[in-house]
């Protein structure tokens, strides 16, 4: 007996162990980054623009490429997203089919993003003729994001309670009456969660825009549809291959930092409207 | 099949939805029928010899085993650290953790399943591949096992919730049937609660596995970027390539119609036909243990 | 001359604060059929629960007064709780069987309490199972997995396995309520067949069947619970109508 609970506390203790090991490794991680970015960070970092091959000078339109890429890819990926959700809750009955499509959206999550790059070049940038530019950027991260912001969307329709739904049917009320009497105001808060998810999953993505949307140096803001932008994401990258470089390293942890921080606000944010509004349900 | 009888309301809210939704669906066709059209090119040229030729010189020959050996190791590697890691904790979370602890450590994984590539990849290039040289005792630190490593940090905190929640599907009256025989806690979650889970858990690895081989940037900085198989093939600390790290090297420079980017392409296809592989299965896996 | 197998001195069970039994004090003779009635949401499966210590698992579950168990006070803490499920084994409202061969889910338990070398394993299995009069039925089938098996039948295997480790208390939540009425009839006939050696708790909320099996009752309702003889039962005992 002795020995069976000597066996219990010793395959406990490893547990916590592995436990510990794995939460330090990523404790460490954060804090590196923290920092060894920590100093970059002043005011002059955050609003200059990068000088000598971004060894010198700030990160400003890093941080304003990276916006734009973000943003737009979110706004023209939420229409879609909306719209493919409310085509299979509304219109599509046949369980087969439902199960197809999210199949098939589970699929799209799964591909790597480097595919992404590659044939979302091929369609918006060359077939679209928009070349390497921020559209093609914002289109590539949109069709990315677009499980992210599905799945999120799809679980807060499906959870609309269906008297709501019946009472709009009772009424007389047309689909299209229906979404967005009922439907899109019920759901609202999967729009924002899946929306701000998106968002944190276009911000991160480098190898998808790498070769598609950016350049490394004397970009400012976009002057026209061809024009390509600098992000964090890119410029981080190409300090990051000149790692012998001292001054490319720091400015590299301080643009790593302020790209953590954006993606973990996203995060966070999400997390805190999920929590509250689990707390609501079980009230 | 009847359209009107499948679709009897079709006003404009039909049409707009419905054509959203071909685009949301058809995306994925389109992505697979890209990459066969465009990497025709290169296998009427190579013939199937390039999936298993060894040799890649950009205008001469095109072989991509070298890349997809380094992938399937890399990725093999990654696995193999993370699964003590990823299911210990998973079991610790949520079989002996009570509710605040638990949701605390769910939170923290899903922030830290957000953080971008490129911070691992910065991390790998300014500090791990300094790190495993040193430790290892190698003259360069960019191998093979660097990027495995670094793999293998990045999908903890995915492999972790996803096994995390497989087993929290696991019923409560096996917890109870189990107790009521006499088992201590830890019988109880080893003998009924993970053999229960296992197909969940095999779901979650091979999820992981998945987000593993497809990773671009984190590895492409720290596997040394060398087209060969290292000799003897199993000498992890040998640098090497593996298929997104090849294109993700090689995209810009060949942003065209030549031959080399048709090969791109078609190394595309050979990662993207791997990864469907191993996320359908996951995902096969994870419905079944619902 | 009768034996207490448990006694209850001012058990008060409370869940995060809230009361679920304001207070409890009974005896359950040893070698007889306990059963323990009262409208549903009166705690009685809490209470059954409490015996063998199963509500250690839910968080904010509290314990006051005395649970004297087999001569033991079970929150005594050098008390082996382990051994303490081991003799007061527990048969729950959903049959629940592992995914394994039937045979294996009757050893299931038996392997974690006998010594290691696993004699005389097959023969307890073949005992327990004639014990619930499964073994004629599946007898031939040992090797098949135990959910091809009836609910029925599932329930009776549920029982054999928790009589392959020889309980002295066998504890049992609503065993019948997820089956048809043969089944159910099937079940009763064993718990009269146990009694001679076993000790028997019976949660329902059948008042015919506590009639049928039962040789005291145990009636909880309001938060506390009284003691009733049971044959004939008492008019002035209401339940819930079925």
């Amino acid at each position: 007996m002795t020995r069976r609970l000597f066996k219990e506390q010793t395959i406990l203790f490893a547990l916590y162990g592995f436990t510990i090991c794995g939460c330090l490794v990523l404790a460490v991680i954060l804090a590196t980054v923290f920092i060894k970015g920590s100093p970059a960070i002043s005011g002059a970092f955050l609003f200059e623009e990068s000088r000598n091959f971004g060894l010198e000078g700030g990160i400003f339109y890093q941080i304003v490429g990276t916006l734009i890429l973000m943003a737009g890819a979110a706004l023209v990926c939420l229409p879609v997203a909306l719209g493919s959700v409310l085509f299979q809750t509304e219109f599509l009955h046949s369980p087969q089919i439902k199960k197809l499509f999210r199949l098939l959206i589970y699929s799209l999550n799964a591909v790597p993003t480097i595919i992404f790059g590659l044939i979302g070049y091929l369609f918006f940038g060359v077939f679209l003729e928009a070349g390497v530019s921020w559209v093609t950027g914002v289109l590539i991260l949109a069709v990315m994001i677009l499980p992210t912001l599905h799945v999120s969307i799809h679980e807060a329709v499906e959870s609309i309670p269906k008297h709501y739904r019946e009472a709009a049917l009772a009424l007389g009320l047309s689909p299209g009456q229906q979404m967005r009497a009922v439907i899109l105001p019920q759901s609202l808060h999967g729009i924002v969660t899946g929306t701000l998810l998106g968002l944190a999953r276009a911000a991160g993505e480098t190898a998808a825009i790498m070769f598609t949307a950016t350049a490394f140096s004397g970009v400012k803001l976009p002057q026209s549809w061809t024009e390509p932008v600098t992000t964090l994401q890119t410029h981080i990258l190409v300090l990051a291959q000149e790692a012998t470089n001292p001054l490319a390293l720091t400015n590299a942890w301080g643009a790593g930092l302020v790209l953590l921080m954006i993606v973990f606000v996203l995060i966070a944010v999400t997390l805190w409207i999920r929590s509250g509004l689990q707390m609501e349900a079980q009230r | 099949m009847n359209v009107n009888k499948m679709f009897p309301e079709r006003g404009p809210a039909f049409w707009w939805t419905g054509f959203t939704a071909l685009i949301a669906s058809g995306t994925i066709f389109i992505l697979f029928v890209s990459l066969v059209v465009e990497s025709v090119p290169v296998f009427k040229v190579q013939g199937v010899s390039f999936l298993w030729g060894t040799d890649w010189f950009a205008g001469e020959s095109y072989g991509a085993l070298p890349m997809i050996f380094g992938s399937l190791m890399v990725t093999g590697l990654a696995v193999i650290l993370v699964l003590p890691f990823a299911l210990g904790s998973a079991i610790l979370t949520s079989e002996f953790l009570n509710g605040r602890y638990r949701l605390m450590v769910k939170a923290a994984m899903e922030l830290l399943a957000g953080v971008p590539g490129i911070i691992y990849g910065l991390i790998g290039i300014a500090l791990l591949t300094a790190a495993v040289r040193d430790v290892f005792g190698l003259i360069d630190g960019n191998t093979l096992f660097t990027a495995g490593l670094l793999l293998a940090v990045m999908i903890l905190p995915t492999v972790m919730t996803l096994a995390e929640d497989a087993l929290r599907a696991v019923p409560g009256e096996f917890r109870d049937t189990a107790l009521s025989l006499g088992l201590t806690r830890m019988e109880m979650v080893l003998k009924v609660v993970v053999p229960q889970a296992l197909p969940g858990l095999a779901g979650a690895v091979f999820l992981g596995l998945g987000r593993a081989m497809g990773e671009t940037i984190a590895v492409m900085l720290v596997i040394g970027g060398i087209d060969r198989i290292p000799q003897p093939w199993f000498d992890l600390f040998a640098p090497g390539q593996s298929i997104p790290s090849k294109i993700g090297r090689e995209a810009a420079e060949s942003l065209g119609f030549d031959l080399q980017w048709s090969a791109l392409i078609a190394l595309g296809l050979v990662l993207f036909v791997m990864v469907m592989a191993l996320t359908s299965a996951g995902n096969l896996l994870l419905r079944r243990a619902r | 001359m009768t034996e207490n197998a448990i006694q209850l001195e001012q058990v008060r069970l409370s869940y995060s604060g809230k009361a679920v039994i304001e207070t409890a004090s009974c005896r359950i003779r040893k070698n007889a059929v306990t059963a323990v009635v009262g409208p549903s949401g009166s705690g009685k499966s809490t209470l059954l629960r409490t015996l063998c210590r199963m509500n250690d698992r839910l968080p904010g579950f509290q314990v006051e007064g005395s649970v004297i168990v087999l001569g033991r006070d079970i929150h005594d803490p050098t008390l082996n709780v382990y051994e303490l499920r081991k003799r007061v084994g527990m048969v729950f409202q959903k049959p629940c069987v592992f995914p394994k061969s039937i045979v294996e889910n009757v050893t299931f338990g038996l392997k974690f309490h006998a010594s290691p070398n696993g004699k005389g394993f097959s023969e307890r299995a073949e005992q327990s199972l004639r014990d619930v009069f499964l073994w004629d039925e599946v007898k031939d089938r040992l090797d098949d997995p135990a959910n091809t098996l009836s609910q029925g039948q599932q329930q009776r295997l549920a029982m054999a396995r928790t009589l392959a480790v020889d309980p002295e208390i066998l504890l049992m939540d609503e065993p019948t309520s997820a089956l048809d009425p043969k089944s159910s009839r099937a079940i009763e006939d064993l718990i009269l067949s146990l009694k001679d050696r076993h000790t028997l708790v019976l949660v329902t909320h059948n008042v015919d069947q506590a009639e049928r099996v039962a040789e005291d009752l145990i009636c909880v309702d309001e938060k506390t619970i009284c003691h009733k003889p049971c044959h004939p039962l008492p008019a002035s005992v209401t339940l819930d109508p079925l």
